[in-house]
């Protein structure tokens, strides 16, 4: 019975953050510190003929105008294909993209230089529709791939024999706009010259070992000499896991040339205009069913709009691609996945990572093979719902944690859905129409088949003569509870206080390398890391407490800060206490590797994770059909998580993934024409507010994974990827009709309402 | 020349400001737009002038006939004015729904109306009232119909070395004072509106004696329904008419297309929010 | 440039600057005055991470110009942490998680702390409609309400 897991301790990085006293990028500064701004391509697509700095050197305050020319190693940035440059040099390929890095004395004297560096541009034919780009005959957009960046394909059973005698076909096409993270904290970093010549670069960031093999690139000196230490992260959502790897290396070269420490902070509007963004796409997908409502057959295709340079699209793409027909057992199953260069800023990784894309299109779709078939929406899924004992689209045989069914039923109930959905009176008592929608997903936590080489964690504990204890691990706090939960885990293994227990904070040259903190899988991953660990040291402590106490360690039982066998009892600083004195080191390397998947990249089949979250959301919503706008009234957000371990921040992951999901389903609309980004701020891109928010109500349940620590399976990413196909099924339930784009704007739903009519 | 970076200047009376304003100044009153442009694309000027503390520009007159929002008064401060409270609701309506907490701390009505944007809520509201403009310069002081004075998109009448001193409301009396105010924007709030209704009434024994409606958001500027207020004056409000005042406000409208929003959809709504901003006039207790 | 001298009563004290009449109010908190808490979130308005209380009120410093605050009050997150009225506000924030990344927090406890000195015991809307100024993109809003609403209630007991 655990003592600590389970409970909702307080969080102890939240003190300094109420207070303003924790000190994020922007906070900090070094003596003798300049400042960078990036010069930038104002065209999709030009050539870069001349770049002339004359003018903005001439200022006294700059110090430095640095171009691809003056990269003292290789002018690029890692990432999977090494395809993009860190500045461009005879091309610029997407607006905002790095051609040069102004230093000035001062952060006004750096903006104003990087209006005067002067860059000669001829433009060249940009292409910035995914469609145009695969067109035959299209001109090369990414020089190094090609126009497709990546492709995967899974291919099982006999599609086309299947869709021919299903009783039932439904098919339809989705799509999806681009989605902004919009953390509070904007990209920033800080790199300082170190005495032996290497380079400390501080940071907003997920992933400092990214960061690190990125200056180890660009610098060309070995990774030895280089550390990056994590700053406070004002927010993350995926959009700090590979994309400050690009302002890491502007400021590591400035600083490098210039000897002085060098800060690099973006403002929102560069931020909204040059960071990396959820892909749009594009779904084509078909469901065939036999009457009773069993889906004999999926097939799809789904193209992503990745950007000018392939940075994680090809992961986002296989994440979408794998999970691209819902969480059914379907036993025909075909999709064809690509992600496409255009001439547009490239995106990356954002909370879904590739599954809200195709869960708005494929939970869409079970609503309305639903219609067809004349079935209850929930029923139907629950009939095709994955379960113990039967496989994923890609072949994957469940044989434990798996709580869909009831992950479903519980959210059903919690939002009444036979009373709601039988309704006779749909007009609310303010003339709105009100509706109830349902979806439901499955998210393979951790990196999977997919990044299998990089899914493992390390950690290091140590425990101080206070009886205090000390973590460390490489994946980071953004913001999402990180260090509380897994203090709560080492406390618990250990037997300690989780008040006593200290997170590390985070320096590459500190630190093992645990991988990046992405793919919900911090809480798995570093969580059993550190048990090892902890496990390793109790066993140390414990010893000398049975030699000490005089009875058998086997005896010896534990709570959270004490140590007992029988009567005798003593607490867990006492323990140190003996442990110091007889010499012993407490401290203890913890290492965890994921469990092996077996994968054909053939017919892309096999165990594309180890384990999955479920999930089930509830929406209701009224919809004003003379205006399109829509009301969300209530979510019920269920999910299988396997165990809570802080209950509180489950809770708050929940509420939090529902309304960015919310935001996506109906308000965030980012407008780019030809490679433009029209308004890149907060006026012009809407992302709900204090005034949007409906009722939330988190459903937990909680189907242990013996894989995962205390049987806790990822959480970070599942509450956003169902919400906007639920609010999309619960505006069809209103107003009756189907809203095929998001986001779902007023103007979309009166258009769709006036084509109906 | 552009600048970004510009410095302030605080200025402690209009006599002052006018003169700085003319040693190459610009107005900066609660900063909430010019501070944005300036941010966004630079200002030509070689200072800010600082008017948002001046006193004489903090007060708020009532006389019998007419009422006087100073150049400076906030949209918050006008909000708690029991006058406007009980006379202008439309007004009170718009500054609740206008921007957020912080903004209306800061944005005043004059700069509402200095900025000229056609999705300007305090403005929307303003023209529902027959708003009159008081300028002052080195050389005197003027009053122009806020109708005629904004002449576009960030276009107005204001000349070089002017600024608004105060905003003129004509009182209307023998009736009830009933307003109302709905904007439709992306999200709740802290949304610049898609379009927004303004309509302030003078009702008699239930009869509209005197009827204002601006229409904000849909065109380069704000728009009047001369012809919705015509059709409305003298009758009673019930459904049926507020049902023809929309479908006289969609016929009215020449709405346009931007990234907020489609002249289709304007159009539509335009008719939907004056109906019901008809079927829900209300005053302020 | 530095050229311009400033004073005001900046979290309880009176004081004088030398400033840049160029920078904005959140420029001078966070450069000259050192006050680090108060957050830039976008510069133009629109998230409510640079709120501080001019004269009591909740703005947004980034659209103050530092000469504007000449002669007037302004606190800070720094002066809310130092003032033992809304210590009751603050361990609120903590206990209901309300605060994960944490760079919108400094300026929903100033706005909150506003909504309270006026009205002690507001309403579930009122807390909201105070609130609107200010965006969140970790919490959902949901657990701030609570953390506003409980602190209200207890109030009187600490």
């Amino acid at each position: 019975m655990t003592k600590i897991i389970g409970t909702s301790p307080l969080r102890e990085d939240a003190r300094v953050k109420i207070d303003g006293a924790a000190k994020y990028v922007d906070d900090l500064s070094f003596p003798g510190m300049a400042y960078a701004m990036l010069v930038r391509s104002p065209f999709p697509h030009a050539k870069i003929s001349e770049i002339d700095a004359s003018h903005a050197l001439e200022l006294p305050e700059v110090v430095a105008v640095i171009t691809a020319k003056d990269i003292p190693g290789k002018n690029k940035i890692p990432i999977v294909f090494d395809d993009q440059p860190c500045l461009a040099e005879d091309e610029a390929r997407y607006i905002g993209e790095p051609v040069a890095i102004v230093v000035a004395n001062d952060r006004r004297t750096a903006q104003i230089a990087a209006t005067l560096v002067s860059v000669k541009y001829s433009e060249l034919p940009a292409i910035t529709d995914p469609l145009l780009s695969l067109a035959e005959g299209a001109e090369k957009v990414n020089p190094v791939l090609g126009n497709i960046l990546s492709r995967h394909k899974v291919n099982k059973g006999d599609v086309d024999s299947a869709m021919s005698i299903a009783d039932v076909v439904v098919e339809g096409e989705y799509k999806t706009g681009y989605q902004e993270h919009a953390y509070i904290e904007t990209q920033g970093v800080i790199a300082v010259p170190e005495n032996e010549g290497g380079i400390a670069l501080y940071g907003s960031m997920q992933c400092p070992f990214y960061i690190h093999k990125a200056l180890g690139y660009v610098l060309g000196i070995p990774l030895s000499k280089l550390r990056v230490i994590q700053t406070v992260t004002g927010g993350a959502f995926g959009g700090k896991e590979d994309f400050p790897s690009l302002p890491a290396t502007h400021a590591a070269i400035a600083a490098y040339l210039t000897s002085r420490p060098v800060k690099l902070v973006m403002t929102r509007e560069e931020d909204i205009l040059c960071s990396t963004k959820r892909h749009p796409g594009i779904v084509r997908i078909k469901y065939g069913a036999r009457r009773d409502g069993t889906i004999i057959a999926c097939d799809a295709e789904y193209i992503l709009n990745a950007g000018a340079w392939s940075t994680l699209s090809p992961i986002v793409l296989w994440r979408g691609t794998v999970h691209s027909g819902g969480p059914y057992r379907i036993e025909n199953f075909r999709v064809d996945a690509k992600a496409v260069a255009t001439n547009s800023v490239p995106n990356g990784a954002f909370r879904g990572f590739g599954q809200p894309q195709v869960c708005f299109a494929n939970e869409s779709l079970i609503d309305e093979l639903a219609v067809k078939l004349g079935m209850d929406p929930v029923e139907l899924r629950l009939r095709n719902a994955l379960d113990i004992g039967l496989e994923t689209l890609t072949n994957h045989v469940i044989k434990e944690s798996c709580g869909l069914k009831k992950v479903i039923s519980l959210v059903r109930d919690e939002v009444k859905w036979l009373e709601n959905r039988s309704r006779k009176e749909r007009v609310l008592s303010n003339g709105k129409y009100y509706g109830v929608g349902f979806s439901a997903a499955f998210y393979g936590t951790g990196l999977g088949a997919g990044g299998k080489k990089i899914d493992r964690s390390g950690a290091f504990l140590q425990v101080a003569f206070d009886g205090s204890v000390q973590i460390a691990v490489g994946t980071t706090e953004m913001g999402q509870g990180h260090n509380t939960v897994l203090s709560m885990i080492a406390a618990e293994e250990l037997g300690a206080d989780v008040k006593k227990v200290s997170m590390l904070p985070i320096d590459t040259s500190r630190v093992p390398d645990s991988g990046p903190t992405v793919a919900s899988r911090a809480t798995m991953m570093s969580g059993q890391a550190i048990r090892d660990a902890a496990k390793q040291v109790r066993k140390i402590i414990h010893d000398v407490v049975a030699k000490r106490l005089g009875v058998a360690v086997e005896t010896l039982e534990f709570e959270p800060g004490v140590i007992f066998s029988g009567a005798k009892k003593i607490t867990f600083e006492e323990a140190v206490t003996w442990c110091f004195d007889e010499r012993v080191h407490l401290a203890a390397q913890g290492w965890f590797k994921a469990p092996n998947t077996e994968w054909n990249s053939e017919n892309g089949l096999g165990d594309a994770y180890y384990a999955y979250t479920y999930t089930a959301i509830g929406a209701e919503v009224a919809v004003d059909k003379e205006t399109g706008e829509v009301e969300v009234l209530r979510i019920v957000s269920g999910h299988d998580i396997g165990k809570a371990i802080n209950r509180r921040e489950v809770e708050g992951q929940i509420q939090g993934g529902a309304v960015q999901g919310m935001g996506y389903a109906l308000y965030e609309d980012l407008v780019s024409t030809n490679g433009k980004i029209i308004r890149p701020n907060f006026s012009g891109y809407i992302i709900p507010t204090a005034a949007d928010i409906p009722e939330i109500k988190p459903v937990i349940v909680e189907e242990p994974y013996e894989g995962g620590p205390f049987g806790a399976k990822g959480l970070g990413e599942p509450p956003l990827i169902a919400i906007a196909p639920a609010i999309a099924n619960a505006i069809f339930d209103a107003i009756g009709v189907r809203i095929k784009k998001l986001p779902m704007t007023p103007e979309r739903i009166l258009e769709t309402l006036e084509a109906v009519r | 020349m552009f600048q970004i970076h510009i410095p302030a200047v605080k200025a402690f009376s209009v006599k002052e400001a006018l003169k700085l304003i003319e040693e190459n100044g610009k107005v900066l009153n609660g900063g909430t737009d010019i501070l944005v442009i300036a941010k966004e694309i630079g200002i030509s000027a070689e200072k800010l002038v600082d008017i948002s503390g001046i006193e004489e520009l903090k007060q708020i007159e009532v006389s019998a006939k007419k009422i006087v929002i100073g150049g400076a008064v906030t949209i918050d401060e006008a909000k708690n004015n029991p006058i406007i409270r009980s006379e202008f609701p439309a007004l009170v309506f718009a500054a609740e729904q206008f921007a957020s907490p912080q903004i209306r701390n800061r944005a005043t009505w004059a700069g509402n109306i200095a900025n000229a944007s056609p999705a300007g809520d305090g403005m929307t509201a303003l023209y529902a009232y027959d708003a009159v403009i008081q300028l002052r310069s080195k050389n005197g002081r003027r009053e122009i119909p806020l109708t005629e004075f904004v002449k576009g998109v960030r276009k107005t009448e204001l000349c070089e070395g002017e600024i608004i001193t105060g905003i003129i409301l004509p009182r209307g009396h023998g009736g009830e004072h009933f307003g109302s105010f709905i904007k439709v924007g992306q999200r709740k709030t802290l949304a610049i509106s898609k379009v927004m209704v303004a309509v302030s009434a003078l009702i008699k024994a239930g009869k509209i004696k005197k009827i204002g409606i601006a229409l904000g958001a849909v065109a380069p500027v704000i728009l009047r329904l001369t012809e919705v207020e015509q059709f409305l004056t003298g009758k009673k409000i019930d459904r049926d008419e507020a049902v023809r005042a929309g479908e006289l406000a969609r016929q009215a409208v020449k709405a346009i297309d931007d990234i907020r929003s489609t002249a289709d959809y304007r159009k539509k709504v335009a008719g939907v929010i004056v109906e019901r901003a008809i079927l829900g006039l209300k005053s302020i207790e | 440039m530095k050229n311009s001298t400033l004073h005001l009563k900046l979290n309880g004290n009176e004081k004088t600057f030398l400033i840049d009449p160029a920078d904005t109010l959140l420029d001078f908190l966070r450069e000259t005055a050192q006050l680090t808490g108060t957050k830039e979130g976008c510069g133009k308005g629109e998230c409510g991470a640079c709120t501080v209380l001019l004269d009591g009120k909740p703005v947004n410093s980034c659209l103050v110009m530092a000469v504007q605050a000449e002669g007037r009050s302004v606190t800070t997150i720094e002066g809310i942490k130092s003032d033992k009225r809304f210590d009751a506000l603050r361990a609120s924030f903590l206990e209901h998680g309300a605060s994960q990344c944490g760079a919108c927090t400094p300026g929903f406890i100033i706005s909150s702390a506003a909504l309270l000195t006026d009205n002690p015991d507001p309403t579930d809307k009122e807390i909201r409609s105070a609130l609107e100024g200010n965006l969140c993109r970790c919490t959902g809003y949901l657990k701030i309400f609570s953390a506003v609403k409980h602190a209200a209630e207890n109030k009187g007991e600490r």
